[in-house]
């Protein structure tokens, strides 16, 4: 097959989806929701549409619409990172790939009409040729209608809203990913039963039954995890106190054998997520300064003048423990240029929400607490997240100190960025000819200010990888947080993205083999 | 002697047959050479088999049985068909291109560049009569405009050998007419052309050389004039018509009968010189002596009847 007749199929395939309804439908539709990024500004407090022409704040929208925002940031982020996945992985994700395989089902079917067939595969080109070239038409235009969606919704939100966030492009990357396993096997069923509506409905309840079975199979991994159900798949008695009813346990462990079978066998189209917030963390960013993998907390680069100081070792006390004993140490954060001993860390609270609750209990019981003094308690809150503030004295061994809390909420869980220096401790960045003009309580409150600044520097550094802020600890309800949490590229194979990708590349190709097999078989 | 453009050797082809089923026999074991320039014409009934053999030819159907080979070449390879251009009987085309699309995909299809084809496809549209509906989309249409712009893009990349199943369905008298012509324009250039039609008046009218088939089998293939034989009938047109006539034929031939002008009498050649004779010798004018042959239809029917006897 020469350049000139691989001109002729995708020029076919040019005309052929631009004459299609279903495709203009999707795409006035992708255009609409592009638009809407460009009418809707999102602005520090509300909402303001038609730049200008209506505004409403966003406490209003989200208490009306009772809107479930993403911990861990501002409402104004939240919203935006609300509304994108909504569109991208709801709307786009389900609603889009069905219109997608609506608007592509026909293609094989259509191609095998008798009298068409006839004179397109009596040119000199292999069947197996034009197979491909339906294949790769389909994916090509879809992958097309994501990008204009994903990247038209960015550039909306830069220019309407000043919000930019680079990796919410690699959704459209998810989308054609899924749409091209979807695609190979509704052209297979199209090749066997040459009937556009048999393509359409079975490769619908195929991508339907794999999300299911793949769903299943998550929240089976998340069960295993489960102390009591492991001693009813080892037949072993229940814990005393604990009853048990259910099915016989050999029909469980079928069922586990039968979701493992079809997991492993089946393309994994529910991983496409994971693996696009994989690569876009591999490909946008460089190792960063310091990560935990539980809650997914990054911090990309320390802020100037701290690094991490892993010598050290945990603190006796934590300062979350004042409200609650669950709180992890995670790291040590040292001042460089601190030629006094000033103390930063990080702390975690797996199995808690909420910061102001948090924050309330810890300024309560500093209160009731002799030799504090000064109890402060405020909000505030960077670009990406939100915070509670928690700031206090205390006398040690006839020193004053400072103690600075900024908490952090996620869904199930607080991080909290921790500060003990001395009272009258002045940090590296702070302005020293401002505060030598100082003297006396004027001089307490700028050293006290530019000890907030700092911390609030360093709370700048903070971010969560996607879906960190709903994996803190092991307790909550989510099927799916233990597959979440582990899936990466060095997992263990069945949580491994390489697995994942090779098995669903496996069976795409599989499927296209297939397919090809039949149509040289066909007698026209 | 010139290489057959098209060998075929007991050539078979079964459809539907399993472990459960005996299956249809298509085809079966014919032999056929085909050699180069002329206009053929495929004849049977309908189930013979000339649709099969066709796609066995271009690769559109396998065959169970038996060797075909096109241009030197084992039928259905793609290399050959770049040499062969094919209209199938009720074909359809893409209805969301336009006929000029239609026609420059398909060249492109058959690795004719754009530049060339250029050229070529205003040259078509006008060779088809399509002037005016070139640039609408196929399905506005009607069946005659799909057959012309079927008939062109099947053309387009100028190919050696043809193979036109039922060309002249759906079209008008004066369609007909113009492809008639581009049928012989193609032998003039010295193509290949297989016209497979139930239309025997224009077979007749095109071809050189036929093959009539039944039941999956070659009956017979030849010339028009090998088969269409002499049928011993002669026509006498006399000037005038003289009243004399039946006593001086009176003895001769069979099956006589009085036209407005002479008459037809069935005759033997010796016959017929004694009958010139005997109106020579009584002074009746001759005008015309015509002896009658069978027609395509009859020789046809004939060869079909005993054949499937």
């Amino acid at each position: 097959m020469n350049a000139t007749m691989r001109r002729a199929l995708l020029l076919d395939s040019v005309y052929q989806v631009l004459d299609n309804r279903v495709f203009r439908i999707l795409l006035g539709t992708v255009l609409l929701l592009v638009f809407l990024t460009f009418a809707i500004g999102f602005r520090e407090e509300e909402i303001v549409l038609l730049f200008g022409w209506k505004s409403y704040p966003y406490e209003r929208i989200i208490d009306t619409f009772e809107l479930p925002l993403p911990a861990g940031f501002s409402e104004r982020e939240g919203l935006i990172r609300l509304l994108q996945k909504i569109f991208v992985d709801s709307v786009a994700g389900s609603l889009g790939i069905t219109f997608a395989i609506a608007a592509t089902a026909f293609f094989i079917p259509r191609m095998l009409e008798k009298g068409l067939a006839d004179g397109l595969f009596s040119k000199p080109i292999s069947r197996a040729s034009f197979y491909l070239a339906c294949y790769l038409t389909g994916v090509g235009f879809v992958g097309a209608l994501a990008v204009v969606l994903v990247c038209g919704m960015h550039v909306g939100l830069l220019v309407s809203s000043g919000y930019s966030d680079p990796g919410f492009l690699w959704g459209a990357l998810t989308l054609t990913y899924v749409f091209a396993i979807v695609h190979a096997v509704s052209m297979l069923i199209g090749v066997f039963t040459r009937s556009s509506v048999a393509a359409l409905l079975l490769a619908l309840l195929f991508f339907m039954v794999n999300g299911c079975i793949h769903g299943g199979w998550t929240a089976k991994e998340g069960a295993l995890q489960n102390e009591e159900f492991q001693r009813f798949l080892a037949d072993l008695p229940p814990e005393p106190g604990k009853e048990r009813e259910g099915p016989p346990v050999a029909l469980v462990d079928g069922l586990i054998t039968t979701l493992d079978v079809l997991h492993y066998v089946l393309p994994k189209t529910t991983e496409g997520e994971l693996i696009t917030e994989l690569l876009r963390v591999k490909i946008t960013r460089s190792e960063p300064d310091f990560f935990d993998p539980e809650s997914k907390l990054r911090i990309q680069k320390f802020a100037p003048g701290t690094r991490a100081d892993r010598e050290r070792p945990a603190p006796e006390v934590l300062d979350l423990s004042i409200a609650t004993s669950a709180a992890r140490f995670m790291t040590w954060l040292r001042v460089e240029e601190a030629e006094d001993d000033v103390r930063l860390w990080l702390e975690r609270a797996p199995g808690l929400s909420g910061g102001r609750s948090m924050s309330e209990a810890m300024e309560k019981r500093l209160r009731d607490k002799p030799g504090i003094g000064k109890v402060r308690r405020d909000r505030t809150g960077t670009r990406q997240l939100s915070a509670r503030t928690v700031q206090w004295e205390h006398a040690d061994d006839g020193e004053v100190h400072s103690r600075r809390v900024f908490v952090t909420s996620g869904d199930e869980g607080i991080v909290a960025l921790c500060l003990d220096a001395r009272a009258d401790w002045v940090p590296p960045d702070a302005d020293k000819s401002r505060l030598a003009e100082k003297s006396g309580a004027d001089l307490v409150q700028e050293i006290d200010a530019a000890q907030f600044e700092f911390l609030h520097e360093q709370f700048e550094t903070l971010e969560f990888d996607e879906g960190g802020n709903e994996l803190f600890g092991g307790g909550g309800n989510d099927p799916t947080r233990h597959v979440r949490q582990r899936f990466g590229w060095t997992a263990e194979w069945k949580y491994n993205a390489w697995f994942s990708i090779g098995s669903s590349v496996a069976f795409t190709a599989l499927m296209l083999l297939l397919g090809i097999w039949r149509m040289r078989r066909i007698d026209f | 002697m010139v290489a057959p453009i098209i060998s075929v050797r007991g050539l078979s082809k079964v459809y539907g047959k399993n472990l459960f089923k005996p299956g249809f026999r298509a085809l079966d074991s014919i032999d056929l050479d085909i050699e180069p320039g002329s206009v053929f014409g495929l004849l049977g009934p309908n189930g013979a088999g000339k649709t099969t053999l066709l796609k066995i030819l271009i690769g559109l159907a396998h065959k169970t049985g038996g060797a075909a080979l096109v241009f030197g070449e084992p039928a259905g390879r793609s290399l050959p068909r770049q040499r062969i251009g094919y209209l199938p009987e009720a074909h359809r085309l893409p209805n969301y291109l336009t006929g000029r699309q239609v026609l420059a995909l398909y060249g492109m299809m058959c690795g004719r560049d754009r530049r060339w084809l250029s050229t070529r496809i205003p040259e078509w549209i006008e060779k088809v009569g399509m002037n005016q509906g070139a640039d609408r989309k196929i399905r506005e249409y009607s069946k005659g405009m799909q057959q012309r712009i079927g008939l062109a893009s099947a053309l387009i990349h100028e190919p050696e050998l043809i193979f036109l199943d039922e060309p002249t369905d759906g079209v008008d008298p004066v369609g007909r007419a113009a492809i008639r012509e581009i049928v012989l324009d193609l032998k003039r250039r010295g193509a290949t052309v297989f016209i497979n039609s139930h239309l025997l008046m224009e077979v007749e009218l095109i071809c050189d050389r036929v093959v009539i088939m039944a039941g999956g089998k070659v009956l017979r293939a030849g010339t028009i004039d090998e088969l269409t034989p002499r049928s011993g009938r002669v026509s006498f047109e006399l000037a005038p018509a003289d009243e004399r006539i039946d006593t001086l034929l009176q003895g001769l031939g069979t099956e006589y009968s009085r036209t407005p002008r002479g008459c037809d009498v069935l005759l033997s050649d010796s016959e017929l010189d004694i009958a010139i004779d005997r109106l020579r010798a009584a002074g009746v004018s001759i005008r015309a002596i015509e002896q009658r042959r069978l027609t395509l239809e009859q020789s046809f029917i004939d060869l079909v009847k005993g054949g499937t006897r």
